[in-house]
């Protein structure tokens, strides 16, 4: 059996291992689950709704809030400068040009804490890095920023400017929001826009 | 038994490959293949149990509080706590492993159990519940009022 025969044998073979494989393009977990234990333990993986309301106010480029309602509910109202990703499609998605943008920090969120985490770990499982979750949701960002008021006689700055900042986002979000539908969508459109110039792609 | 000796350096070669493949394929790690089949659960919500609905999941429970104190112990008889930096310990993997029944993991942050279950359901384990106050913890509480003033210049 000369060389050139041995080879096509070897390339023959593999062709029907290949052919017999259950390849699909599904998402799976790599990595050890200690690790990934480990991570999901990380105390500093959360953000809360004032760090999260001084992200939005200052347009902060190095984050990406991750909005994971329907698009009904995402349509409705949602963080100013966020995506829609419904959890329930998450994994049909092209997750790489959402979830791999170096120096941009990932923040998910829902209207409660469970989606955001559940997303969280699939993120982290998948290999992506850079994933964080608002804590409490939007029912938390309603209850400290949307709804935030002072009462007392005196205020200390550090109070002050915590509560600059949540009055701030409150008129951000509100005015965003209160927006018809055709303005609100070409916000968001103007958004990815931005986003996709930063990475480098075009228009 | 000529043609075999003629063929060794090529079935070598192939079973090598064959073998490579076959681990990478079906030995990913400790997870199963095809992540999205196991969130399922967590779509639909049905993996959220409230302690009402308890005595209707079917089979025997275990309720594992992830605390590091056990605080929940009292709260649900039967309950057994593995503090979850603990839970992927093999003396603890055992035992969910081998428990025939539904397991519940409950804790006072609901952020820590969402997170705990979708592991362990990447895991591969079935039958695996969050015991929450609520069966639909997504609910938007509050209602947003738009303010009709607001017409920014297009």
């Amino acid at each position: 059996m000369n060389t050139r025969q041995k080879i096509s044998v070897i390339l023959l073979l593999l062709g029907l291992i290949l052919a017999f494989l259950p390849l699909s393009g599904n998402y799976s977990f790599h990595g050890k689950p200690d690790k990934l234990l480990t991570e999901a333990l990380y105390e500093n993986t959360y953000f809360t709704a004032d760090q999260v309301a001084r992200f939005a106010i200052t347009e902060d480029s190095t984050i990406q809030l991750i909005d994971l309602r329907s698009p009904e509910e995402f349509r409705s109202f949602s963080i100013p400068g966020a995506i829609n990703i419904p959890y329930g499609e998450m994994l049909s998605k092209d997750l790489e040009s959402f979830l791999n943008r170096e120096n941009i920090r990932n923040i998910f969120y829902s209207n409660s804490d469970y989606n955001a985490n559940y997303a969280f770990v699939i993120a982290k499982g998948l290999g992506f890095e850079n994933n964080y979750v608002m804590k409490g949701g939007l029912n938390e960002w309603y209850r400290v920023v949307m709804n935030s008021e002072f009462s007392g006689d005196k205020i200390t700055a550090r109070e002050n400017a915590i509560f600059e900042t949540r009055t701030r986002a409150r008129r951000l979000f509100t005015e965003m929001n209160s927006m018809p539908d055709s303005l609100k969508a070409k916000y968001r459109e103007s958004k990815e826009i931005e986003r996709k110039k930063l990475d480098g792609g075009c228009e | 038994m000529n043609t075999l000796e003629k063929y060794t350096s090529v079935i070598a070669i192939v079973l090598v490959v064959v073998i490579l493949v076959l681990v990478r394929t079906l030995v990913s790690g400790h997870f199963r293949n095809d992540a999205g089949k196991w969130t399922g659960p967590s779509i639909n919500q049905s993996n959220l149990i409230t302690p009402e609905g308890l005595n209707k999941l079917p089979g025997k429970s275990l309720i594992v509080d992830l605390s590091d104190k056990g605080n929940l112990l009292r709260k649900y008889n039967g309950s057994i706590n593995i503090p979850a930096k603990s839970l992927l310990d093999k003396t603890n993997q055992k035992m969910l492993q081998t428990y025939k029944g539904n397991i519940l993991l409950v804790s006072e942050d609901p952020a820590l159990s969402a997170r705990l279950w979708m592991l362990l359901s990447q895991m591969g384990y079935t039958n695996l519940f969050i015991l929450s106050d609520s069966s639909n913890n997504e609910v938007f509480k509050y209602k947003f009022r738009p303010d009709t003033l607001t017409r920014p210049e297009l």
